[in-house]
């Protein structure tokens, strides 16, 4: 029943989530967002921490002016040593009327995948809820797992965002 | 006429609001019994720029109803008909149709024609039947205004049913203009419109006046006669640009404003008992009767004012400022004329149409961006060149102090583009006042003060929902009925102050009203029974807190004004959205005083930059009374931990900063840092941090726009080093000081 359900919502979705997609590393991992979500991708500088933030929230920085606050995913995602070498990137993302950065190990590249390409993820547990994963994706040896990124972003847990204005 | 009018529409909308906003302001103001003919002017002024420029702009609906409403306003303004109540109501509910029209013409609704039908049978009705007043005076109406006679020529796209309607307006702009002799319309094979006009208007005026309408390159104006030609009347005036005619010399010699009148002046005033000049506003001309014992020379200087007749300016003459007060007022600038400038001026003020531009709000934000930028930018040099020797690099040093001032004052002139005084909020409550009191039966005199205070046009336009919020409950809750006052003691009528001040970097505005005031312990009962967690000795402050939240209400009846609980919580909401708290302060059977405080403006703060494990941060200066090093004997402990601060006698609760944002490392000693002293709402409390590191002008930036609230966080701002430092809340963190708590419970 929960396999049929899923099913559907890919086969939904599937039109949706075809498209251009960025891949990053965390640890071993590779995840992979719809890359119009993302802005720009810069180094990882100095953030002023937040009080009272939960850990993967590193704290806030300057981007032209504008206070972005940057969430260290491999902390949220438990992937990869929470580590900051010169190839940690910030991944400057636009989910709906917000800018926020995410951390990474790394940027892959952008690939285009159509929808035969993406399967549906099966449930399972992990410390990304299976609402956030749009699918999963194999090239050749590679598995991609697809970020529903601005479902993450505005979720409760992640807490960027007022309860109030949810 | 034939190109896209379309362009212009939004400028016509705006302008129509504005019309009907003073014209709103003007009505409520008017005292029916007495009304001063200068507001009955500006009122009918009003109707008629709608009228002409929806006419123009093919709105029929708008200019069908303000014709209507025009006509009756010119029969009140010109005495024909006395000021009732009534008419009031009628032009006021006139005004909400033709807003409602204008919104819907915009594309926000539907436009409700069965009111616009209903108010203009209204206002028809109330010009037909009113009673009339002064007959004598209406036929003052009339002859004496034509100094010069104009033959005038113009064209019109031809078959346009628009241009017609135009021409129609057009006429009838003459006619106020001055005295349409004679108006042809085109003949057959031509498609001049001839119109012969007495007028003392000067031909720049009419040739305005013409293109508007007709196409430019076909208007002719001819002067067939010149000032002197003034055959038809014993009673000559005199046109402003043009030389008068030499008139014997009085004891007081009255000056033109642009160009001296050669000789001037009013013509044998052995007995002058008031001159004055009309500037901007069309004012009555009365000049000089020939019998010699007159009085108040005035010149019309863009508009033509009937005059009247002898027989009623020897009336005049004895009463000429009360005849004539539009007049006197006006004579504000006439500096030549002491007699004219010893009349008060303050009627004057507000209206001057001094030289302004409309700017889409857009470009001024984008400019106080730039601004806010380029104080960034302005403080990373400065710093950058903080390290540099003072003696070898004196030039660069003076030349940054140079730049810091420039960049302080034109950040304080861009910001100040934006500020409005707040009466443009203020102005609207008359009438809801007004309305509402009559739909309640209560008798409420609504008293304003501050009205010139300024405010962020932002702040404005937000805070004007949660004050209309404030002024209908304290209508509804907070003043008694009629009965209930006179059993109380207290006159009949209620009172509401709304007031509007500065204090300390804040804007204040309070809202009080003489009316019941809170009934504690029906909050508390009702509190009780919604399960809040209250208790009997609680403070005053904390039980009025109560009636903010959500869903609280203690009325006994819900009424459709207020009384269903919706509402204060939300007031409280919008005006913490804006940075702004709100107090409350009322007393059984005397009444109920709500503050609201709202930051100047939302984008810049005087700052002090403090260090807390490392950490930046900025503490708003304005809450700041003093900073010292604490000694140990000030340090007090209240079972076992250092909680209190003894300042020179005062016990004040310890806010320890490194507590509060749970800063990493070690705990040092309150020896070893400073002690800021805040004080908010005349709470104190010391906040102890490391060190202090200088003051900032800092530009707000907003934590919200990408991530959430903060507690005891009010905002961040980016530091001189392109590093984002957080701003204090020091209201909030005050508050947590007296609770003794932490900021993340």
């Amino acid at each position: 029943m929960v396999e049929g359900n899923m099913q559907l919502a890919v086969a939904q979705e599937g039109r949706v989530i075809a498209g251009e997609f960025l891949t990053f590393t965390l640890g071993g991992e590779e995840y992979a967002i719809d890359i119009l979500k993302v802005q720009e991708i810069r180094g990882y500088d100095a953030v002023t921490r937040i009080a009272g933030a939960p850990e993967f929230i590193k704290g806030v920085i300057n981007l032209r002016g504008i206070i972005v606050p940057i969430v260290d995913l491999r902390v949220k995602f438990k992937a990869g040593s929470a580590e900051f070498t010169p190839f940690t990137v910030v991944i400057i993302l636009n989910v709906g009327a917000r800018v926020v950065g995410v951390v990474v190990d790394g940027v892959s590249d952008v690939l285009t995948l159509a929808p035969e390409q993406i399967r549906p993820a099966p449930e399972f547990a992990s410390a990304i809820g299976t609402e956030y994963i749009l699918g999963l994706a194999s090239i050749a040896e590679r598995m991609l797992i697809l970020l529903d990124i601005q479902r993450l972003m505005s979720a409760n847990e992640m807490a960027l965002v007022d309860e109030a204005i949810l | 006429m034939s190109f896209d009018m379309s362009q212009f529409h939004e400028v016509f909308f705006e302008e129509s609001r504005e019309h009907l906003e003073s014209m709103e302001a003007l009505l409520l103001g008017v005292d029916v019994l007495h009304p001063v003919s200068e507001d009955l002017h500006a009122i009918f002024r009003a109707a008629h720029s709608i009228k002409g420029s929806s006419s123009t702009f093919g709105f029929t609906d708008l200019a069908e109803l303000t014709h209507v409403m025009e006509t009756l306003l010119d029969l009140v303004r010109n005495n024909a008909i006395a000021l009732t109540e009534e008419m009031v109501d009628a032009c006021l509910a006139a005004g909400d149709v033709l807003r409602n029209l204008i919104d819907a013409h915009q594309g926000h609704g539907d436009p409700d024609h069965t009111a616009a039908d209903a108010i203009r049978v209204r206002l028809a009705g109330l010009a037909d039947n009113a009673p009339r007043a002064g007959g004598a005076e209406l036929t003052a109406h009339g002859d004496s205004r034509r100094a010069r006679v104009y033959q005038l020529g113009f064209a019109v796209s031809a078959g346009d049913a628009r241009a017609e309607q135009g021409v129609e307006n057009l006429l009838g702009e003459l006619r106020e203009l001055g005295d349409v002799l004679e108006a042809r319309a085109p003949q057959d094979g031509e498609r001049e419109w001839r119109v012969k006009l007495a007028s003392d208007v000067d031909p720049e005026t009419l040739r305005s006046v013409l293109d508007f309408v007709a196409d430019s390159a076909s208007v002719t104006i001819e002067q067939l006669s010149g000032a002197a030609a003034s055959q038809v009347s014993s009673v000559e005036s005199y046109g402003f640009f043009d030389a008068a005619p030499g008139a014997p010399a009085s004891e007081e010699s009255a000056y033109g404003f642009f160009d001296p009148l050669p000789d001037a002046a009013v013509p044998a005033a052995s007995e002058p008992a008031d001159e004055a000049y009309g500037f901007f506003e069309p004012i009555t001309p009365p000049a000089a009767p020939e019998n010699g014992s007159a009085a108040d020379g005035s010149y019309g200087f863009f508009e033509p004012m009937p005059e009247r007749p002898v027989s009623e300016l020897l009336t005049a003459a004895q009463t000429a400022v009360r005849v004539e007060p539009e007049a006197a007022a006006l004579a504000t600038l006439a500096t030549s004329n002491p007699a004219a400038t010893r009349e008060p001026a303050a009627r004057q003020s507000g209206k001057g149409d001094s030289g302004s531009i409309r700017v889409n709000i857009e470009r001024v934000d984008q400019m106080i961006n730039l601004v806010g930028e380029l104080v960034i930018t302005q403080a990373m040099i400065s710093q950058a060149a903080g390290a540099l020797d003072p003696v070898l690099f004196e030039r660069l040093h003076n030349g940054i102090a140079l730049l810091e001032r420039n960049t302080r004052d034109l950040q304080e002139s861009v910001m100040s583009i934006r500020m409005l005084p707040i009466s443009t909020v203020f102005n609207r409550f008359p009438r809801v006042v007004r309305d509402l009191s009559s739909k309640l039966g209560k008798k409420v005199e609504l008293v304003t003060s501050g009205e010139h205070t300024e405010l962020d046009k932002g702040l404005v336009e937000l805070i004007s929902d949660p004050l209309t919020h404030l002024i209908r409950n304290s209508l509804d809750h907070g003043i008694e009925s009629p009965e209930r006052r006179r059993e109380a003691g207290k006159s009949e009528g209620g009172r509401i102050n709304l007031r509007a001040y500065h204090q300390s970097g804040n804007i204040v505005i309070e809202v009080a009203d003489d009316g019941g005031g809170l009934n504690r312990n029906r909050i508390l009962a009702k509190a009780r029974e919604r399960g809040l967690p209250v208790s009997d000795n609680m403070a005053d402050q904390d039980v009025w807190q109560l009636i903010f939240e959500p869903g609280f209400s203690t009325a006994d009846q819900v009424t459709d004004v207020s009384g269903r609980g919706v509402g204060m919580d939300v007031v409280k909401r919008n005006i913490s959205s804006l940075g702004g708290r709100i107090e409350l302060d009322s007393m059984l059977g005397v009444g109920t005083r709500v503050t609201v405080r709202l930051p100047l403006t939302l984008a810049i703060l005087d700052g002090m930059s403090v260090d807390i494990a490392g950490e930046t941060y900025i503490i708003p200066l304005d809450y700041v009374v003093e900073s010292l090093q604490p000694t140990p004997a000030m340090l007090k402990a209240v079972s076992g931990v250092e909680r209190l601060l003894d300042v020179r006698g005062e016990y004040l609760p310890i806010i320890d900063l490194h507590e509060a944002f749970d800063t990493p490392g070690e705990r040092r000693g309150f020896e070893s840092g400073i002690m800021v002293i805040l004080e908010s709402d005349g709470t104190k409390a010391a906040a102890f941090v490391d060190s202090l590191i200088g003051q900032h002008q800092v530009v707000i930036k907003s934590l919200e726009a990408n991530y959430r609230r903060v507690a005891g966080i009010s905002g961040a701002t980016i530091m001189g080093d392109g590093h984002v430092a957080l701003i204090l809340d020091p209201q909030q963190l005050v508050s947590m000081a007296r609770r003794a708590g932490h900021p993340a419970d």
